[in-house]
């Protein structure tokens, strides 16, 4: 890695030499990032596995079994209609770390396209990439995700449209003034100068050295699109019932909250695990790569 | 000092705008005929041809959104399709209840968060810095909805302290468990930004000199650091503050507290298009105002920052 050819032939270093890290610079004396690595691992793991290993059918209804406390049979108890909650926590873990990853990957995409429009071209371009991106960070986001989803159809493409809507202006911002301090660096005045269109320069030489800064700010917005997923599906306009995801299990409890306090209490302590591993191992990774940001 | 606001309020313009143009584009993406959410479906023709005359609605897009801005420069969001009642009284009748709950949350989170902040800073390193820093970081991870619902159950059904839900008679008992449960993660964001400034701050050699000049270690915290350490959390503070005013939907919903965010709520179950819209349009500009007040009193508190 690291060696590309400038159209007129000349061989140049297509990357800054800065070291780009390896597993033990960012866990080596880490331990809460090991521990955050770890359950996010099992949870991936869990949610991949979930029609296998969970121990009972997370669609079965049996209204004599309806309420259980937690007990050795049902390790986190069963909801009202007698579904247990074990199941059906690791069956949402599938959708909240899904809708999770693939809308920060669709906000990050939107969000990469104009930071790097907006960074590389500068002036006018710039200007009104800026002003947009300051139009949908001034709504207050979980309104204008509510606000999207309201006026639409409902269901899981609507969710990740609005998360997408709502969150990819935090990501250009921050590759925008990545691409900018990149602009400047001499290896990419270096291609310029030897007569590479605009177009290569941006991605043989910007894309790759993006890479680091991407998946730190990728890792630590994750949790927060989980967390609005979640408040989404919390409120009856996210996932729809009855496809199991964490936020609507919490509110299946809500109306229960005095006498089942378990049917509300694990599915958000699942969210509150994976959200605090994601935002963990995003923490370790920046104080890695990006010492001086917060 | 003047000039830099009126510079400030200016350069919000153009966001505003745009504002109004997504809000605009988002009531257009609505399902369905408006005049038949207004009167139903099964009006007459001609009803439904006079109704869509005086809402101007066949005129031509640009034109709408025209008489659209020029509406909202009155003042007029429009009227609820459910009881009729102008959606801008109805937010400004709601307010008071959300500026209540959010300024109760706040002053919790400003308190807690600092002495917080400061004891880590203060202990830095040690066993008691550690618990505090995972303890943040765990409050900002727990999503909100479900520190109410644990909130309501701890508190008000195991142990009945406090009310589960509802506004009383403006009792401030009933004010605790919501303002608890917005206020936690503005408290731990605080607690961090707090202890980090402070670390700072304590590094500095007027401290130092302070201590030497024999002056006790808690006066040389809360009266000599504290004072420079407080400034960042001003920009936090505010962040948060501007998003708790535009309704704190989730908080307010599990609490029945009658204010903004529950009104929008209802009207988003209702479908009930003018609420919803005017409601996201008074949040965005809530926001900027907040915004524009931080950068203001920021600068305030900061005079070393030059106006630009």
């Amino acid at each position: 890695m690291g060696q590309g050819a400038a159209p007129n032939g000349i061989r140049m270093a297509t990357k800054e030499h800065k070291e780009i890290g390896s597993f033990r610079k960012v866990f080596g004396r880490n331990r809460s990032a090991i521990c955050a690595l770890a359950v996010i691992l099992l949870l991936v793991a869990g949610a991949a596995a979930a029609s296998y290993i969970a121990p009972f059918d997370p669609y079965k209804i049996d209204l004599d079994a309806a309420k259980e406390m937690p007990s050795l049979a049902h390790p986190f108890g069963t909801d009202v209609l007698g579904r247990d909650i074990m199941s059906r926590v690791m069956l949402g873990g599938r959708v909240s770390l899904v809708v999770g990853f693939v809308s920060t990957l669709s906000a990050f995409l939107i969000g990469l396209l104009f930071g790097i429009l907006a960074g590389y071209c500068g002036g006018k371009v710039d200007r009104l990439v800026l002003g947009f991106i300051d139009m949908t960070l001034a709504f207050p986001s979980l309104l204008l995700a509510i606000g999207i989803t309201a006026v639409s159809r409902g269901g899981i493409v609507t969710v990740l449209i609005a998360l997408s809507a709502v969150g990819w202006a935090a990501f250009a911002r921050i590759i925008r003034s990545a691409v900018l301090s990149l602009k400047s660096k001499e290896f990419v005045e270096a291609a310029h100068g030897a007569g590479a269109a605009p177009w290569s320069i941006v991605r043989r030489h910007i894309m790759p050295n993006l890479l680091p800064v991407s998946v730190v700010v990728m890792t630590m917005k994750i949790g927060g699109f989980i967390m609005s997923e979640a408040s989404l599906s919390f409120l009856g306009l996210g996932i729809e019932p009855p496809f199991p995801s964490w936020g609507s299990m919490i509110s299946d409890g809500v109306a229960y909250i005095r006498a089942c306090p378990w049917i509300t209490f694990f599915p958000g302590l699942a969210l509150c695990l994976t959200v605090l591993s994601f935002n963990t191992l995003g923490d370790a990774l920046r104080d890695v790569y990006d010492p001086k940001a917060d | 000092m003047g000039s830099y606001i009126l510079k400030r309020v200016l350069t919000a313009v153009p966001t505003l705008f745009g504002i109004v143009l997504i809000t605009f584009i988002l009531m257009k993406c609505v399902p369905g005929d408006p005049v038949y959410g207004m009167i139903g479906q099964h009006a007459p023709q001609e009803v439904i041809e006079r109704y869509r005359k005086t809402m101007g609605l066949q005129e031509n897009v640009a034109r709408q959104f025209v008489n659209y801005v020029a509406l909202l420069l009155r003042g007029d969001m429009g009227r609820s399709y459910y009881t009729n009642y102008p959606v801008g009284e109805a937010i400004m009748e709601k307010f008071p209840n959300t500026l209540k709950l959010a300024c109760a949350a706040m002053a919790l989170a400003v308190c807690a968060g600092a002495l917080i902040g400061i004891a880590a800073a203060y202990w830095r390193d040690s066993a008691a810095d550690r618990l505090l820093s995972w303890l943040m970081s765990l409050s900002i991870a727990m999503p909100v909805f479900w520190v109410g619902l644990i909130l309501i159950y701890l508190l008000a059904y195991r142990w009945p302290l406090f009310p589960p839900s509802g506004m009383g008679h403006g009792e401030p008992a009933y004010l605790v468990l919501p303002a608890l449960t917005l206020g936690i993660r503005s408290m731990a964001y605080i607690g961090r930004m707090m202890r980090s400034s402070m670390i700072e701050i304590l590094h500095e050699q007027y401290i130092l000199a302070a201590r030497a000049k024999g002056i006790s270690a808690a006066r040389t915290l809360f009266v000599h650091a504290l004072r420079n350490a407080a400034i960042p959390v001003v920009t936090l503070i505010g962040i948060d503050f501007a998003s708790y005013l535009n309704g704190a939907v989730l908080t307010e919903t599990i609490f029945g507290w009658d204010g903004l965010g529950r009104f929008t709520m209802t009207a988003i179950f209702r479908r009930d298009y003018p609420v919803i819209l005017g409601s996201v349009l008074f949040g965005a500009f809530v926001f900027v105002a907040i915004n524009i007040l931080t950068d203001v009193v920021y600068r305030f508190f900061n005079p070393r920052i030059e106006y630009k």
